[in-house]
């Protein structure tokens, strides 16, 4: 006779198997087009469009390596596109946790008008603001420089108020005023109560600012002018030619543009859950 | 009474010389000597060609202060970043690379210079230029605004040894209805295993720009009416559904991996496009296939252009830059030696007709299994007829794509898809 305790044991692996074979199933989908990008960056041209696509590593980084940089000054590239990102990024977090903090924790006149106002402007489509926005940064005479792609959106209204609903349930008044008691002065109670406690609620609008900046195509097209101020996007597609593409060279930087992101997935992953389960568990008690 | 007519005199001094030198401004020319660094703003690969251009002797010679350097993105990319910079007002640069489905737009809503104007009198150098693509830059009032420096005759290209196998001609295909006939005797099943696995073609959707001339312009009669004479569009919503129904197509969507492998596989074995397509199939789609792939006129020997490339001086640049920049945009498309230099270093063809009659144009291609392409694709510019361009066109041109593709399908019939279409056109622009 099987026990009921051995029956609910067996109940539990099955399901646990089906759970896990559902979670490969959907995560191949998912992991599929970055290992497709990886496998065409490894082929040559001539080898890449065939019936059926190729599902295995090729032999042509080297080729398509030499011809990336034939073509481009991809490292340079890369490394506008890094500074970019990580200037957005720090910019970002500093302005947004700044104004969030003050939203949640302070009483001023006109508060609420001033909050709901910034939330207003999410509703405006980004593409409107494209001729105005061109217009200012060729009269700050910004043309061509980083500055108009971190300085505008250094406090966005997306980051403002996700940091604001964050630190307004998370940070007890107590501890502000315990802190002011003890003499701390404002601004050191931002940098040493507030950004630590915040910090999932910083890696989240870490990550997405870092991979909005990364993949601003739009943005860095119309203000960068040359193919050394490129970012990796905008120099990427210049490779797309009508009568001769480098497929090779093209997925070989696209995959080479995918590290970066990856890594950060991958290192603040825990972060990003962490910061979930905090929202989740705050409902919950 | 002295100090007033002392004080007036002056003023009429300084209004004079302002005159004078304002007139003077208007009548300036090229100064060769004095040293000028221009920006070209392209897509593709235009950057490989002007490139080697400007950097041959002959331009060097006559240009020596002139210093071109390139701005490139993909195609919609820079067109995108033209218009933001034209809508601003700034930030275009000197030289701007416009494609042909583009130009309407620019046509209509200005921002480009008038090259047909003093000082830079176009129309005194564009007399060999090929009449249909000067048509399309130019505005009911007779402004040209670029000038076409490549065009793409459209052509049918054929893999001469499947139509060998499937025992047709494709060398000369008298109608459409004979182009479906031949293809579906290239349509088989040729392993045997139950499924086609060789078309004719790759889409009909590769079809309906030729009975349209390539569908830049022509999109409103006389009147300003949408889509007239209505027998001409609902023949290309006949032909797409013809084409469907017979089988003959692979049903690939362009420029997927599985359309660009079509061209090698033996999967398709026609396709329509402009010449340019010539060069691609050799460079990269398909140049195992040397030798196999031939060049025809479309059915019913049908006349299209399908793209090209024009340059143009942007408004918004200051007078002084616009002289030399005008001066490189002449020289890459009335002088021969630049035409040619771009037709060998990227296979767009040439706009200026004086170029047609080079011994270049005669050579074998052996590519093309030592066809003589090149003189068929001059003998094609030759004779495609003007069409005058609107503003609206691009608006006319999206909603009939969507009406051939919802025949395509099988969503519409050819009359409602007609139909719709023109309603939705002249919606849009009341």
């Amino acid at each position: 006779m099987i026990s009921d305790k051995k029956i609910q044991h067996l109940s539990i692996k099955i399901s646990t198997t089906f759970l896990f074979l559902i979670l490969l199933i959907v995560s191949i989908f998912f992991v599929y087009p970055f290992y497709y990008v990886f496998v065409l960056a490894s082929r040559e041209r001539a080898n890449m469009f065939t019936v059926p696509p190729p599902f295995w590593f090729g032999n042509g980084i080297r080729q398509n390596y030499t011809s990336l940089l034939q073509n481009l000054p991809f490292w340079r590239n890369m490394f506008n596109s890094t500074g970019i990102a990580v200037l957005a990024t720090v910019t970002t977090i500093f302005f947004c946790t700044m104004a969030g903090f003050a939203f949640a924790k302070y009483k001023f006149k006109g508060k609420d008008f001033l909050f709901n106002f910034i939330l207003a402007t999410l509703a405006i489509p980004q593409l409107l603001g494209i001729i105005p926005f061109f217009k200012m940064m060729v009269w700050l005479n910004w043309i061509n420089t980083w500055l108009p792609l971190f300085v505008p959106t250094m406090a966005n209204a997306f980051g403002i108020f996700l940091m604001r609903q964050y630190l307004e349930g998370s940070i007890p008044i107590d501890l502000l005023d315990a802190a002011r008691i003890d003499g701390m002065k404002e601004f050191k109670i931002l940098l040493r109560i507030v950004f630590p406690l915040a910090r999932p609620a910083i890696a989240v609008l870490g990550i997405s600012t870092f991979i909005g900046s990364w993949n601003n195509f739009f943005g860095a097209l119309v203000i960068l002018r040359d193919k050394n101020s490129y970012t990796v996007p905008v120099a990427l597609s210049s490779l797309l030619g009508v009568h001769n593409v480098d497929f090779g060279a093209i997925m070989l930087g696209t995959a080479l543009a995918l590290i970066p992101l990856l890594l950060i997935f991958i290192f603040f992953s825990k972060q990003i859950i962490a910061s979930l389960l905090a929202g989740s568990l705050k409902g919950a008690i | 009474m002295k100090k007033i007519v002392g004080v007036t005199l002056l003023f009429l001094t300084v209004f004079c010389m302002n005159l004078f030198a304002a007139g003077k401004q208007e009548e300036k020319t090229y100064n060769p000597n004095s040293p000028v660094t221009l920006t070209l703003g392209g897509y593709g690969d235009l950057e490989t060609a002007y490139k080697a251009v400007v950097e041959s002797e002959d331009f060097k010679s006559k240009y020596p202060n002139i210093k071109l350097k390139f701005v490139m993105n993909d195609f919609a990319a820079h067109h995108d970043r033209l218009t933001t910079a034209i809508a601003a007002g700034k930030g275009a640069f000197e030289i701007e690379a416009l494609e042909v489905g583009y130009i309407a737009k620019f046509v209509a809503e200005g921002g480009l210079t008038n090259l047909a104007k003093s000082p830079f009198n176009a129309k005194k150098y564009i007399n060999d230029i090929v009449k249909f693509a000067v048509s399309n830059a130019t505005t009911k009032d007779g402004k040209i605004i670029a000038i076409p420096v490549d065009i793409a005759p459209a052509v049918m290209f054929y893999r001469k040894s499947l139509a060998e196998k499937a025992g047709i001609d494709l060398s000369d295909v008298k109608s459409w209805d004979e182009y479906i006939e031949k293809g579906r005797k290239l349509t088989t099943d040729k392993d045997g295993d139950g499924k086609i696995d060789q078309f004719a073609l790759a889409s009909p959707e590769a079809v309906w720009e030729i009975p349209l001339n390539g569908g830049k312009g022509g999109w409103f009669d006389k009147n300003g009416n949408a889509l007239e004479p209505k027998e001409r569009f609902i023949a290309v919503l006949k032909l797409v559904k013809k084409i469907r129904e017979a089988g003959i197509d692979a049903d690939l969507e362009a420029w997927s991996q599985s359309w660009l492998a079509s061209f090698k596989t033996g999967l398709v074995a026609t396709h329509f496009s402009g010449a340019w397509w010539g060069g691609a199939l050799r460079t990269w789609v398909a140049p195992k296939l040397k030798g196999d792939w031939r060049v025809a006129y479309p059915p019913g020997k049908a006349l299209a252009s399908i793209g090209g490339s024009y340059l143009s001086i942007p408004e918004q640049i200051p007078y002084e830059k616009k002289l030399p920049a005008w001066e490189v945009v002449k020289y890459l498309t009335t002088n021969p030696k630049a035409q040619l230099i771009t037709f060998k270093t990227i296979d767009a063809f040439p706009s200026l007709t004086t170029v047609f009659n080079d011994p270049i144009m005669d050579e074998p291609v052996p590519y093309f299994g030592n066809q003589k392409v090149r003189k068929l694709y001059g003998e094609i510019a030759m004779k495609i007829p003007e069409n005058k361009v609107s503003k609206y066109d691009v608006i006319a041109r999206d909603i009939w794509i969507t009406a051939v593709t919802n025949v395509i399908i099988g969503k519409s019939s050819v009359e409602d898809a007609y139909d719709k279409a023109k309603q939705q056109i002249e919606n849009r622009i009341q």
